[in-house]
């Protein structure tokens, strides 16, 4: 898994990446130091569980991609099945080309199997 | 033949200039931008960027032109200082790359530079005085509490380092006036009398400030206090003190001034948002203001009830915006909630909110280019504010 994080992390615009269950636990991070794993995994849980709560609600079901555009940086919560992978990335950085690389750590996560924390 | 390839040029370029001239829009800017680049005209592509960036402050590509342009006039300044930077640092040379990385519009990276050199040179006022300027730039662009409580402490460290540090006290003054801490932003503006006594502008704004009949008050505004009233400033969007009224003393960083005078023409966004109505795949679109009440909103058989969708649009824009502000990423622009079969995006337009749901054959980019064709419909000139 960290390996995977490893790779994701040398795209250009990603600053860094973490995989957590819905609960907020820490699977893996690769993160830079002014990076709280502490704090994004807790945003990324909240987040991930009041989106995923409100869709539900309303009938549409869970996502497999959400993408935060924020003022000063961007962030990808990605469904990876049992966890979520959530990148953090600079605000210059274009999504789409960024997009396919997060599609494909994604997806070799997935494929990993059963993930025990 | 270089004739023939010469006028070929010359008229694919005129030909894009129209286009931005007839309708304007990210992609014809973007377009005219990347035919400057590609012809080498780098500072052509940086005027047209930034001109299109003025209407279309969150478009992408015309952000990734705008670095790509000025990192390669300033490519050659970048190495030399990276270069110095390991052989032998200084505050100085952080500082001045801080600063390019500023202008091109990487405040992360600027604010990182910042704080390496502060842990650096803990007794040197500048690397300081880079992070009070970044927070407070960004507390004017979008009202987020937390920057206004980074830029105080960074400043104050400034004037605790350095007294005579004049800009930290214009600064330090300009952030009392926004939040609303007047006693405290008479006391840096006498700072700054002291020691420039012809400030004519600053003598002017005390006198408009009234007469301080707070003067024997305890005007240090402690942690809670700021947190207390710049929190108040983020619930409202609304400043205690106009940016405006505030004299020009510090030229802040452009993109952030014209931010702040550009308004949006509520009927203009509402009639605007009518028209996406009919396009294929669209399943619901909604307006909303400030306080989550819906302006306007359009519905096929295929979307959600008008109140269903209006909750999950409040509750995804809420959280988003919190994650946002959680992150120390600012605020929200918008969310994209990609599904199997639905995809959900919500963008905040300063008050507005304005949220789309649909399927094949829409699909995201396309949503957020037409959010963006709406945002500059709906720009009005400061002087057309009344309805904003």
């Amino acid at each position: 898994m960290r390996s995977i994080l490893k790779q994701l992390n040398d795209v250009v615009g990603i600053k860094g990446s973490l995989a957590v269950t819905k609960d907020g636990i820490v699977i893996a991070s690769h993160l830079p130091r002014n990076l709280e794993e502490d704090v994004v995994a807790a945003m990324a849980a909240g987040a991930i569980r009041s989106t995923e709560r409100a869709l539900q609600r309303s009938g549409l079901g869970d996502f497999t991609r959400f993408t935060l555009v924020a003022s000063h940086g961007k962030m990808v919560f990605a469904d990876t099945g049992p966890a979520y992978l959530v990148v953090v990335m600079d605000r210059n950085v274009d999504v789409g080309p960024t997009q396919i690389e997060i599609q494909s750590a994604a997806m070799r996560i997935k494929q990993l199997g059963e993930i025990r924390v | 033949m270089q004739i023939f390839e010469r006028l070929k040029r010359c008229l694919e370029m005129s030909r894009l200039r129209a286009t931005v001239r007839r309708a304007p829009s990210p992609a014809s800017f973007s377009a005219l931008a990347e035919r400057h680049v590609a012809h080498g005209e780098t500072d052509a592509a940086l005027t047209v960027a930034e001109d299109g960036l003025a209407s279309f402050p969150d478009a992408d590509r015309l952000h990734q032109i705008r670095v790509f342009a000025k990192k390669k006039s300033l490519a050659g300044r970048i190495r030399d200082l990276r270069q110095d930077m390991a052989r032998r640092p200084s505050p100085f040379v952080y500082t001045s790359l801080a600063e390019i990385h500023r202008e091109l519009g990487d405040d992360e990276e600027a604010l990182a530079l910042a704080s390496d050199c502060a842990a650096m040179f803990p007794q040197n006022d500048q690397p300081f005085l880079v992070q009070g300027e970044i927070r407070l730039e960004r507390f004017l662009e979008h009202q987020v509490a937390r920057d206004a409580v980074q830029a105080e402490l960074a400043l104050q460290r400034v004037v605790r380092i350095n007294a005579q540090n004049l800009k930290a006290h214009v600064l330090l003054a300009e952030l009392y006036h926004l939040v609303g801490a007047l006693p405290a932003c008479r006391r840096h503006l006498r700072e700054v009398l002291e020691n420039s006594p012809s400030a004519r502008d600053v003598r002017a704004f005390l006198r408009q400030l009234g007469p301080a009949e707070d003067e024997l008050d305890d005007d240090d505004v402690t942690e809670e206090m700021l947190i207390s009233l710049a929190g108040r400033v983020e619930e409202s969007g609304i400043f205690a003190g106009p940016p405006e009224a505030f004299p020009r003393l510090v030229a802040h960083d452009a993109r952030a001034r014209r931010r702040s005078s550009l308004r949006i023409n509520a009927e203009r966004l509402t009639a605007a948002i009518s028209d996406f109505a009919g396009t294929p795949g669209l399943r619901n679109s909604m307006l909303m203001d400030g306080d989550g009440r819906i302006l306007a909103q359009h519905a096929t058989d295929a979307g959600l009830g008008i109140d269903a969708f209006a909750d999950v649009v409040r509750e995804v824009r809420a959280t988003s915006d919190g994650a946002s502000r959680r992150m120390d990423t600012g605020v929200l622009v918008r969310a994209e909630i990609e599904g199997p079969e639905t995809s959900l995006t919500v963008v905040r337009l300063r008050q507005y909110t304005i949220a789309a749901l649909f399927s094949e054959p829409l699909r995201t980019d396309r949503v957020w280019e037409m959010v963006q064709d709406v945002t500059a419909r709906s720009l009005a000139p400061t002087a057309e504010v009344a309805c904003a």
